[in-house]
């Protein structure tokens, strides 16, 4: 574990930095309170600091401040060391943030167990932190094939529409759907048809900008979202995802099998409504299914009172050479 | 001196009659005679400029800068268990924090005049390590 020592005395520096050495601690050191307070806030920050009170420019009791006003997932542990030991200093200290409280001259042995005390708390915390974390990916994510999941790419469509009517710019979106899905899982199992819904997930992440996303809608269809995109790019995109999908067979339970999916597009050119939006989508999806599936069709946005309506070119379609 | 010759609470008398209670100090560091020693020399080392800067803030009335030498220096004496010094050095520093220097001239050469009979037995604590 790495430990901060935060001391202006020299004397106190060495007989710590000597003995948590000894301990087997990792130790840096700060000779005054803004130097201890930019470890703290650097990029590799120490697990537990031994803060002095009185130091120069700033002092122990400030730095425990200024640390617990910062929100984050790493948590410093404070000791705060100091020749000040009346209840009312020990009271301020601990109010100031500090987690432990120390009176110099302090005992080694006693300076030994505390730390070990906090690196107890520091444990607690980080498997705390790790489970938080955890749990926030599980209630985002699609826990079959690891995109996200349905509200959270939702959640996306509804910022990025937000997002495109304030900067008056286009966004698009794409519904796709496997086809013949169920005669994939009815033919080969659920199994195999979960392995489909993971290859293609995975092709379609892989074809994808930087700044898109894409998630599962439900069951065997997935949304993309492509902010910034006119009608000639997002065609370039839904047509590169499709043929991403198809180019290659799927070992499925030791077979061979193509597999396609169909694309309905919608581009908003700035309304903010998403609704109205994957209702487009869907639609043009409906019409991609009923032209022969592994195709793409496009749609018009709907649009608030008033608005320009974007009005795309219909059965606008390409068709692959793999069925 | 080791942990295994160290006779409990005995102090060691300095040439001023001040005592040097190094058990306290070995105590404090686990009877660990070794970092004790490498204490000793940090400290022997950062005296004769501790004790420079106090004269010199105290000559140009500097309070913040005597202040922060006395806390300093009472915080390493309490280290040794010099408690007498310890507790002069905390009258400088509450000199320095109230801004009355009346007296500060006086007690810093009585400090100055008791370490120089504390010294001698820090260097034998390092001399005999070295040994």
């Amino acid at each position: 574990m790495r430990i901060l020592i935060a001391d202006d005395d020299a004397f106190y520096r060495h007989s710590l930095r000597k003995a948590l050495e000894r301990w087997g601690y990792e130790v840096i050191m700060a000779s005054d309170g803004n130097e201890a307070l930019s470890m703290l806030f650097g990029p590799n920050p120490p697990s537990l600091t031994i803060l002095d009170w009185i130091m120069p420019g700033r002092d122990g009791i400030d730095v425990c401040r200024r640390v617990r006003e910062r929100k984050g997932d790493h948590y410093a542990y404070l000791v705060l060391v100091t020749a000040k030991g009346e209840k009312k200093d020990v009271i301020a200290g601990l109010e100031a943030g500090a987690d432990d409280y120390l009176i110099k001259p302090f005992d080694f042995e006693e300076l030994r167990v505390r730390l070990q005390s906090g690196q107890r708390i520091i444990g607690l915390h980080s498997a705390l932190a790790m489970k938080q974390r955890e749990l926030s990916y599980r209630a985002t994510h699609d826990s079959l094939t690891g995109i996200w999941n349905r509200s959270a790419i939702l959640d996306i469509v509804d910022r990025e529409a937000a997002r495109a009517k304030r900067l008056n710019k286009p966004l698009c979106l794409a519904l796709a759907d496997i086809d013949h899905f169920k005669t994939i899982n009815d033919t080969y199992g659920h199994v195999a048809g979960d392995n489909v819904l993971i290859q293609v997930a995975l092709r379609m992440q892989a074809s994808i900008r930087r700044h898109d996303a894409v998630g599962r809608y439900g069951g065997e269809e997935f949304v993309v979202v492509m902010p910034g995109f006119k009608r000639r790019h997002a065609f370039r995109l839904a047509e590169r995802l499709r043929k991403r999908v198809a180019e290659v067979p799927y070992e499925v339970s030791k077979a061979q099998v193509n597999v396609t999916v169909s694309q309905g597009v919608a581009i908003d050119m700035g309304a903010g409504s998403i609704e109205p939006l994957l209702r487009a989508a869907d639609e043009a999806l409906y019409r991609a299914k009923s032209r022969g599936r592994n195709c793409i069709e496009f749609s018009r946005a709907a649009a608030p009172e008033g608005r320009d309506i974007y009005l795309l070119q219909a059965n606008q379609k390409a068709h692959g050479d793999m069925r | 001196m080791g942990p295994g010759n160290a006779v409990e609470g005995t102090p060691i008398p300095g040439k001023a009659g001040e005592v040097l209670n190094l058990n306290v100090a070995l105590a404090r560091v686990q009877g660990d005679s070794k970092l004790l020693a490498e204490l000793a020399e940090v400290f022997l080392q950062e005296y004769p400029s501790l004790l420079c800067e106090a004269q010199d803030s105290l000559l140009s009335r500097d309070h913040v800068r005597f202040e922060r030498a006395a806390h300093t220096l009472k915080g390493r004496v309490a280290f040794f268990g010099i408690d007498a010094i310890c507790k002069q050095a905390l009258a400088l520093e509450m000199m320095g924090r109230t801004k009355d220097l009346t007296d500060a001239p006086r007690t810093l050469a009585e400090i100055e005049t008791q370490m120089k009979g504390i010294i001698p037995e820090l260097e034998l604590l390092t001399q005999e390590q070295m040994a």
